[in-house]
């Protein structure tokens, strides 16, 4: 029978086991271990906590502290040896650390130990028992906790950089924020949007009350852009007239964004402005003059490429950089963009004629001046065509050539004109030639007939004083010889002869004179005229007194003349005016000289019959006699040698007359 | 007055007629031969052939040469005459129709002693003879003084 000692031991064993299992449920649940350790044995008896941090491969009762070291990570171990040593001799014999263990598979666990040493009458440490705390869950908390901490500080800095730039941004853009809120339906403006829309800052309007602050035309399509944004939840963006109270009419450009509670009700709006004015007229430039460049552009292009001539450039390389419609069509290419960029040889030059314009390109931009050339060119329908082409160098803003421009024109047709007028011309040169050569040769041939006649109307003239001589020497021998056995016909017949051959000699004598005068080749010397008609006039007997009076101006110049000629001149001048005068009359001569400059005219003025003026051209031809022979007997030949003898001195002759008033027979000569 | 001979180089027999005839007229007496080319001229002056015998063709003291003549012209007959060591300075008298220049000066070149025209009229022909006479054949000094000869 159990006592009640029994019950109350059993009572509290049982109350002992049950706080036993209770503290070991703790324990457990709050995963601390607990040990002992034997240092004398060097036994450490760990709890089943302990067993499950620690995992050792035996189970036993009890492990050496070795087993226990063997697991704890080894970057731990020697601060846990440390910790020991130092707990061992401290007073307190306190011991705390932190290490890790592995467990197998690699698991670590973080382990916080606690544990006092308990020491013997002799003050020798003999046994340590302490707890064991799983702290691994609190430190990976701690790690993550630091972690997140990292993470927020990082987005924090991240967040005032991009609030600093936003600001910077903001300020350097012009742009002015502004919130509204639904709430109160105040918009709060930045001092700079509160500048944009030209109210004061912190003025607190309504949005309706800023809306009415835009031009009235904008306040409708602001709002309805506004409702759409807040519909779509999406941003919007606006560009309106603001009225500003100062500066009258502003662009603004405006981003929005609504922003809305959990619940998805709209709470505010927020957004910036931008006074866009000086932008938009820009824009509005700009835009105005890409559309002038535009029609600009397509008015040339319109125009280059109703050319027929090719209009093109190039790049310092050669390569293609525009060509107008005609030079597509030649090249078989569709469209501009087929040829941007392409070289000759990738638009099938021949590879003579690409290098050719290659040069010709590096010529322009070496010397800065413009090209023009020629060439030959097979179509690629296989047509030759003529080319004439200008490449003109494009200048940059520094001067430097940039580009090269061409305008390319067919030729062909003037080159076939050119040609044809080119063997037109050498035909007539060969026609020309063809006929100078024949004129040529028929002067000379002529010349050479001349030249025969001239020689032979010599040799005949010549040839005729023998003949002439003789008769007139046997009628003259008769006439002497004979005299007495002749009757008076007789005689009379054989004068005749006589005479008709005297009459023959000067004819012969003048032809010889004349055709001297026109074949001599002549040197002209200085002949003072005064000492020349001093010298002359006293050979001449029928000129003398009182048969004929010969005056001359005194002094007279110096001329430029042949003797001979001038004497040949004078002679039959002189001779002339003695003899061509009315009976009775005692002829009276003058000769004058005047000074023309570079000549000097010599004027034979008689008081003799004179000349009707129908005869004066005729009078200086060869036979061109005015009386016959009966009258004035002449050969008529007399004024031909002096206008050939004039001639060939250089100068002219004339006549001056009047029947029945004398004449003035004139020649010029060069001044000495 | 020389009684020398004279030798006239004429082919024309009207010319040499009436030069006989002026001579005559003018009393001269010396002893005229007529050579009628100048082939002839020279073989008489050289005393050749039809020429050899100088009893019939005396040297003469002057020549009057007239230039137009068959085979052998006046100015190659001159221009022989001077290559004869002995009628260096033979007395020549050109007589001729020509007034060319050149003949005129080709002949005087060659050594003629004087150049005349014949005269156109018989009138005048013997006025040239008479004046001839006179120069030539009476003040005249003559290098060349060959024998007379009795014609």
């Amino acid at each position: 029978m159990p006592t009640s000692a029994d019950r109350e031991r059993r009572q509290l064993e049982s109350d002992l086991r049950d706080a036993s299992s209770r503290f070991q449920a703790v324990l457990g649940a709050a995963e601390i271990g607990t040990w002992t350790w034997d240092l004398i044995a060097d036994r450490v008896i760990p709890d089943d906590n302990m067993r499950h941090i620690f995992v050792l491969p035996e189970i036993a009762p009890s492990y050496p502290l070795a087993e226990f070291l063997k697991v704890i990570h080894p970057d731990d171990l020697p601060h846990v040896k440390t910790t020991i040593d130092r707990a061992l001799a401290s007073d307190s014999g306190k011991f705390e650390d932190d290490y890790r263990v592995i467990q197998p598979g690699g698991v670590i666990r973080w382990i916080t130990a606690r544990g006092t040493f308990f020491r013997d009458e002799n003050q020798r440490p003999v046994n340590m028992s302490g707890v064991l705390i799983d702290i691994t869950a609190r430190k990976q908390a701690e790690a993550e906790r630091d972690s997140l901490l990292q993470r927020e500080r990082a987005a924090r800095l991240q967040a005032d950089a991009l609030n600093a730039r936003l600001n910077f941004s903001l300020s350097a853009l012009a742009l002015g924020d502004w919130v509204w809120d639904v709430a109160t339906d105040v918009m709060t403006l930045s001092d700079r949007s509160a500048d944009i829309y030209g109210v004061a800052p912190g003025s607190g309007l309504t949005r309706e009350a800023m809306r009415a602050l835009l031009h009235p035309d904008d306040r409708d399509r602001a709002r309805e852009i506004a409702r759409r944004s807040v519909e779509t939840r999406s941003d919007y963006s606006n560009e309106y007239r603001v009225q500003h109270a100062t500066r009258g009419l502003r662009w603004v450009a405006v981003r929005g964004r609504p922003v809305f509670a959990a619940d998805g009700t709209l709470t505010s709006m927020m957004g910036v402005s931008q006074d866009i004015t000086e932008r938009h007229a820009q824009e509005q430039s700009v835009i105005e003059l890409s559309r002038q460049l535009r029609a600009q552009t397509e008015h040339f292009e319109t125009t280059l490429s109703n050319l027929n001539d090719f209009v093109y450039s190039f790049d310092r390389e050669g390569r293609v950089t525009y060509a107008n419609r005609s030079l597509l069509k030649l090249w078989n290419q569709p469209t501009l963009q087929d040829v941007l960029g392409k070289s000759f040889k990738q638009l099938g030059y021949p590879d003579d004629l690409a290098a050719r314009h290659l040069a010709e390109i590096a010529q322009v931009i070496a010397t800065r001046q413009a090209y023009t050339g020629e060439t030959p060119y097979l179509t690629p329908t296989g047509e030759w065509v003529f080319f004439q082409y200008i490449f003109s160098p494009i200048f940059d803003e520094h001067g430097e050539v940039s580009a090269i421009a061409g305008t390319t024109r067919n030729t062909t047709e003037r080159k076939q004109t050119e040609l044809a007028l080119a063997s037109a011309r050498e035909e007539l040169l060969r026609h020309a030639e063809t006929l100078e050569a024949t004129v040529s040769e028929r002067t000379a041939r002529l010349q050479e007939t001349i030249g025969e006649l001239e020689a032979f109307s010599y040799s005949v003239s010549h040839d005729m004083r023998a003949p002439l001589r003789a008769m007139q020497g046997y009628a003259d021998t008769l006439l002497e010889d004979y005299a007495p056995k002749l009757d008076a016909e007789a005689t009379r017949h054989l004068t005749r002869i006589r005479k008709n051959a005297e009459r023959l000699e000067l004819l012969v004598r003048d032809i010889l004179s004349y055709s001297r005068v026109a074949k001599e080749n002549i040197q002209l010397t200085a002949i003072p005229l005064q000492a020349f008609l001093e010298n002359l006039l006293p050979q001449l007997p029928n000129l003398q007194p009182p048969v004929a009076h010969v005056r001359y101006q005194r002094p007279l110049p110096v001329v430029l003349g042949h003797e001979a000629y001038l004497s040949q001149i004078f002679t039959n001048l002189l001779g002339n005016a003695v003899k061509f005068i009315s009976k009775g009359v005692i002829p009276v001569i003058d000769i004058l000289a005047e000074d023309q400059g570079a000549s000097i005219k010599i004027t034979i003025q008689d008081n003799g019959l004179g000349i009707a003026p129908e005869h004066f051209a005729r009078i200086f031809n060869i036979f061109g006699r005015v009386y016959p022979d009966k009258q004035f007997e002449g050969t008529g030949i007399g004024l031909s040698i002096v206008k050939k003898a004039v001639q060939r001195m250089g100068g002219e002759v004339g006549v001056e007359s009047k029947l029945g008033e004398g004449s003035r027979f004139w020649f010029t000569l060069a001044k000495a | 007055m020389s009684t020398h001979a004279i030798l006239l180089v004429e082919d024309n027999e009207d010319d040499v007629f009436l030069m006989k005839r002026a001579m005559r007229v003018a009393g001269i007496t010396n002893p005229l031969h007529i050579a009628e080319d100048g082939q002839a001229a020279i073989d008489y002056l050289a005393g050749t052939g039809a020429y050899a015998d100088r009893t019939q063709a005396p040297l003469p003291m002057i020549v009057v040469l007239d230039l137009k003549l068959p085979y052998k012209s006046g100015h190659e007959v001159l221009e022989w005459i001077r290559q004869q060591p002995n009628f260096e300075t033979l007395v020549v008298i050109v007589l001729t129709s020509s007034s060319e220049q050149v003949d005129l000066d080709r002949a005087y070149k060659l050594g003629a002693n004087s150049f005349v025209v014949k005269p156109p009229t018989t009138a005048l022909l013997q006025g040239l003879v008479e004046s001839f006479k006179l120069w030539w054949l009476t003040h005249n000094q003559a290098a060349i003084k060959p024998a007379p000869h009795a014609a």
